[in-house]
């Protein structure tokens, strides 16, 4: 007798698929979409996430968002820390690479795990660190008042607060981001090295025209994180300076944190988390879109 | 190629079932009390036994503190309809920090029946959410207080005329003045007047040489003056002068700002006086130094133990003042930093977990027990439990011998006031340091020391700010 539940091979495939699938399925599922869709009902909620009485404003929450100065504030940080983090932790990451690239392969490996060794440190004991060594009887602050007679407050002096927590996470990210670098460098065949050799290509200009076109798409991913991770900046302005002085250091992390755990006004930093994850998006699609642009004239 | 196919559904089905197990609530291990509306309690379960959670702060020596009362009161066998109690104590998660945790426990229904560690402002923002009782009426509670001699703490404890909290441990917050400093202004002990301190002050610069000889470089250290995200820190060097200024007056009653205008001038003048001269760059350690380096401080009296173990002696080294008043006689009212228990009203906790609750605390500070659980407290913590007698009872006369600063705090239990009875603290007092607080010190560090820079215009703005952002009239 024919079996009638028989299924062709292709749907067979095509149900084995779902099923090897359907783990990260229902892991997006339970992580990622069930938050989203409850984020954006609390979004139009006023709601403290403890009280029996949860308030509908519409969208009350996001037209404030328009007047808050805070908001406005993480907003104009948000690009203001993208610029010099992608930058920086690009150039740092880059020059490390190259660096390591140029050592002995017995230890190479090493050299690479020690500038990786900054991405393992907890945010939290770099902070606590930064803060002795910016301490006003710090050794270093005390050298500075002895020798050239100044005398700066620097996590409350807008001047220099923000470069500080700029300072902190391209120390601590660009080690990791070599590792990318480095990866993309070392898979360059070692017939084009011979090329370029052989044509005089050498130094500068052999890393503008050769190794950093081959290696474009491990840039892209590189500038792509280090985006990313501008946006996502909470731990060091949390510990050192509140956000402050005057904003100058705050984020939409930190924001959304106070607004949702100091003020607690849950449904409102709900609408601030929808807000930043419209700014990432939209940010990260110019970014790839210009990305793209570079890579596809570099034939990628 | 059957088998590999069986493998393959094998761990997809098992690496699904990891996944949902992990969303799944914490496991298990037999020690959960009830969850969730109606459901059956562990208690009823096991026939006999009511667990009750009990969360303390975070800090270590308060759960050690804790778990020691729960363990003799478990040995008492108290029952509830009954079942016997049992209380299981556990530290409340920072995550960050434990208002937050708190406020987590509520949402996911995972709040304990009762924790400490919670203050006025957070208490009134529960009130507002209605998921703690209100012990106004309670028998035990008022018995509590008669016990404690705690009736005129209380007073300022009340929220919309009724009490959601039994306060633990009281940090009167008052001055902490460098003894060899004053001694270099003719002071042998600290001042208690605003003149006293204008007087002071105006000797500064005159004796910035000798100041220099002891290491004092600075009058007084407040890193975060100017930072609005530490809106908290207004509480001790606002609130606290206020406090003793206005005599007590309150700064905001249900949704209308009654801060008294005068008093908040000269309450932000007295900080006026340091000029110049106040250390806002952060520094570490400050009081354990060789030679502090700044003439003043807000208390820290959970660090007096630090200040023994760094051979510190009070009353040489360092020695607290009162908040500083007007005209001597005046009572120097100050801001209390200070916690207590609340008992929780969420749909996960019974009302038998609710009456265990109660059981245990009534046992911990019945008028039998009361005295003798405040004095393990104070050894514990070296933080004052909230009683109207510490300078009085017997049983803490050794303690209070033994630390002449713990003692100099208690005279100041009876006059200090908790935070504001308010859901939109954070917001008040952040509205109040951008307005007002930063920048008068920026005015302020522009002043010679002595010379308080007027700081009207600057409390005005203030108290605008302070309405708009707690929605007072």
């Amino acid at each position: 007798m024919k079996n009638k539940f028989k299924l062709s091979p292709g749907k067979k495939r095509g149900i084995v698929g779902w099923l090897l699938n359907a783990p990260y399925l229902i892991y997006s599922l339970v992580f990622f979409l069930i938050p989203l869709i409850w984020a954006a009902w609390l979004s139009v909620m006023d709601w403290n996430l403890m009280s029996k009485n949860k308030t509908f404003v519409g969208l009350n929450n996001f037209k404030a968002l328009f007047t808050d100065a805070r908001v406005q504030a993480a907003f104009v940080n948000s690009f203001k820390y993208l610029v010099p983090i992608v930058i920086l932790c690009f150039i740092g990451g880059l020059i490390i690479a190259l660096l390591v690239s140029k050592l002995p392969d017995k230890i190479k490996g090493i050299v690479a795990v020690l500038f990786f060794i900054p991405y393992l440190t907890s945010g939290v004991a770099t902070s606590v660190v930064v803060k002795y060594f910016f301490n006003y009887n710090s050794v270093f602050n005390t050298f500075l008042r002895e020798h050239f007679n100044l005398n700066i407050n620097w996590l409350t002096d807008e001047r220099f607060a923000f470069w500080i927590m700029v300072g902190i996470v391209v120390w601590k990210m660009s080690g990791y981001y070599a590792l990318f670098i480095l990866s993309g460098i070392e898979s360059i065949d070692v017939e084009v090295n011979e090329a370029c050799a052989l044509d005089g290509s050498k130094g500068f200009h052999k890393l503008i025209h050769v190794t950093l076109p081959i290696i474009m798409p491990t840039l892209t991913t590189v500038i792509v994180l280090a985006t990313g991770l501008a946006f996502g900046i909470y731990t060091e302005p949390y510990l050192l300076t509140g956000g402050g002085p005057n904003l100058t250091t705050t984020s939409w992390q930190l924001e959304i944190y106070n607004t949702s755990f100091t003020r607690f006004q849950s449904g409102y930093g709900a609408a601030m988390a929808i807000a930043s994850a419209v700014q990432i998006f939209i940010t990260l699609r110019i970014i790839n879109f210009v990305t793209d642009k570079l890579n596809h004239k570099f034939g990628y | 190629m059957k088998s590999r196919k069986a493998i393959a559904l094998f761990l997809a089905g098992a690496m699904a079932a990891a996944a949902l197990t992990a969303c799944g609530g914490g496991s298990n291990d037999g020690q959960t009390t009830a969850s969730g509306g109606g459901e059956e309690t562990q208690a009823e379960a096991s026939g006999g036994t009511l667990v009750v959670d009990f969360w303390t702060a975070p800090q270590q020596v308060q759960y050690d503190f804790w778990e020691g009362k729960a363990e003799a009161f478990n040995a008492t066998g108290t029952q509830v309809n009954g079942q016997t109690v049992e209380v299981h104590v556990q530290q409340m998660p920072e995550s960050p920090s434990s208002e937050a945790g708190i406020q987590n426990a509520i949402a996911t229904g995972t709040a304990p029946a009762v924790s400490e560690n919670i203050n006025r402002g957070f208490a009134a923002t529960l009130a507002a959410s209605d998921v703690v009782y209100d012990l106004s009426a309670e028998d035990w509670f008022n018995d509590v207080i008669e016990a404690r001699q705690m009736g005129d703490t209380m007073e300022s404890w009340a929220i919309d005329g009724k009490q959601y909290v039994l306060p633990v441990y009281v940090n009167p917050m008052s001055w902490q003045w460098n003894m060899k400093a004053l001694e270099v202004f003719g002071y042998d002990e600290a001042p208690t007047t605003i003149a006293e301190l204008q007087d002071i002050m105006s000797q500064w610069n005159d004796k910035a040489d000798e100041l220099a000889a002891i290491g004092v470089t600075h009058s007084f250290y407040r890193p975060s003056l100017q930072r609005p995200d530490q809106y908290w820190d207004r509480w001790y060097d606002f609130m606290m002068p206020y406090d003793a200024i206005s005599q007590g007056k309150s700064i905001v009653e249900g949704t209308t700002l009654t801060m008294d205008k005068d008093a908040a001038v000269k309450a932000m003048e007295v900080l006026g006086l340091f000029g110049n001269t106040i250390q806002q760059g952060e520094l570490s350690s400050i009081w354990i130094e060789d030679q502090p380096s700044v003439l003043v401080t807000i208390n820290a009296p959970w660090e007096i133990s630090l200040y023994r173990e760094s051979n510190k002696v009070y009353g040489e080294d360092y020695v607290y003042g009162p908040a500083l008043v007007e005209n001597e006689g005046d009572t120097p009212y100050c801001f209390a930093d200070s916690k207590g228990l609340t008992f929780y009203k969420t749909d996960n906790i019974s009302e038998d977990e609710h009456q265990g609750a109660v059981e245990f605390v009534k046992w911990v500070y019945n008028a039998e027990n009361s005295a003798q659980t405040d004095l393990e407290w104070l050894n514990a913590t070296t933080m004052l439990p909230v009683r109207g007698d510490l300078n009085e009872n017997e049983t803490f006369a050794s303690v209070m011998e033994e630390y002449p600063e713990l003692s100099a705090l208690a005279q100041w239990v009876p006059y200090s006031m908790p935070g504001l009875a308010t859901d939109k603290d954070a917001d008040i007092w952040t509205a109040f340091t951008e307005s007002a607080m930063s920048p008068y010190i920026g005015t302020v560090t522009g002043a010679e020391p002595g010379n308080a820079p007027d700081a009207t215009s600057f409390v005005e703005a203030g108290m605008e700010a302070m309405k708009t952002a707690g929605g007072l009239s």
